[in-house]
């Protein structure tokens, strides 16, 4: 193939004129961009930190609550414990416990949809 | 990329629609015109600009930079043209069975068919020809000489080997040079 033949094709291609564009096509194009949000890039915020903070201290603050516990206090409890599980209500405490689980799962879910909502943009 | 298109792009990126605004001014005549190539129509290259235009806008946030906003949305614009016209990409995909080694020689009075496009009419005859090619072909001629993007641009939007384009763009002038040879013939 030689090159320098292929030069003034090249020009020429190069120098096809580009087609108008049609009447209206910006403004459509404008509108209908205005009209559209733009989805929200994946971004940690304050809330975020504040909320797995939260549930982060939990554990912690369980155990170093239960070690700083009165002697008679922490008595008392195993006393009640001991006695709730003579009582024979352990399905309730299951039923509690899932309730629990639930509620949790719910919130989560709550505070999700609440994070990952737009703001709403000013134009 | 210039400045002031990287300075649209960042604040359009922040939710700026009237810096996207700029970007769409920038290079909507050239978007429009490549889907009218692909597609052949106007209803048609519309719709999909408008389209294109809109999802580059709402997948601005993730665009990365690692490429050019044109070529970015040039990938966009022309997955959508796919998508309405399949066969061109059954069409691209045939471009990789085929061999350079096959393609035919130049023709001999190539000089005498390229100096002839200097006139009006040669010029007109050259812009019926480029829309006859195969759609794939029109594809990459119009990727590489209107939008003037390079050899690893063009392989990396259509997804093809830089060998098969480079075949491709081969076999395009070559059917553009015979069919102007016998036009050139025709008018003596």
């Amino acid at each position: 193939m030689k090159i320098d033949e292929l030069d003034p094709l090249e020009d020429a291609l190069r120098d096809q004129p580009l087609a108008e564009l049609p009447p209206g096509l910006h403004r459509r194009i404008m509108s209908q961009v205005r009209l559209t949000r733009q989805p929200l890039r994946f971004q940690i915020r304050w809330i975020d930190l504040a909320v797995s903070l939260f549930f982060g201290l939990i554990p912690v603050l369980v155990a170093f609550g239960w070690k700083s516990l009165p002697r008679e206090a922490g008595l008392y409890l195993n006393y009640y414990w001991m006695v709730f599980q003579s009582m024979n209500l352990e399905p309730l405490l299951w039923i509690g416990i899932l309730a629990g689980l639930l509620s949790l799962a719910l919130m989560f879910a709550a505070a999700l949809r609440l994070l990952l909502q737009p703001p709403l943009r000013s134009e | 990329m210039e400045l002031r298109e990287r300075e649209w792009l960042q604040r359009a990126r922040k939710g700026d629609a009237d810096a996207f605004g700029m970007l769409v001014t920038l290079h909507e005549r050239f978007v429009y015109n490549l889907a009218l190539r692909t597609l052949g129509n106007t209803e048609d290259a519309q719709d999909v600009v408008q389209d294109g235009f809109v999802r580059a806008w709402m997948a601005l946030p993730g665009f990365r930079e690692d490429s050019e906003f044109r070529t970015w949305l040039y990938r966009i614009v022309l997955n959508l043209c796919l998508n309405r016209f399949p066969r061109l990409r059954r069409d691209l995909a045939a471009l990789s069975d085929e061999e350079l080694a096959d393609s035919p020689e130049p023709a001999s009075h190539a000089t005498d068919v390229l100096s002839m496009l200097e006139a009006d009419e040669s010029r007109r005859s050259l812009q019926r020809e480029i829309s006859r090619l195969p759609e794939s072909q029109r594809l990459l001629v119009t990727l590489r000489y209107q939008d003037e993007l390079s050899y690893e641009e063009i392989a990396s939007l259509v997804n093809l080997p830089l060998g098969t384009v480079k075949t491709g763009l081969f076999r395009a002038k070559e059917r553009l040079r015979q069919a102007l040879s016998v036009y050139q013939e025709q008018q003596i």
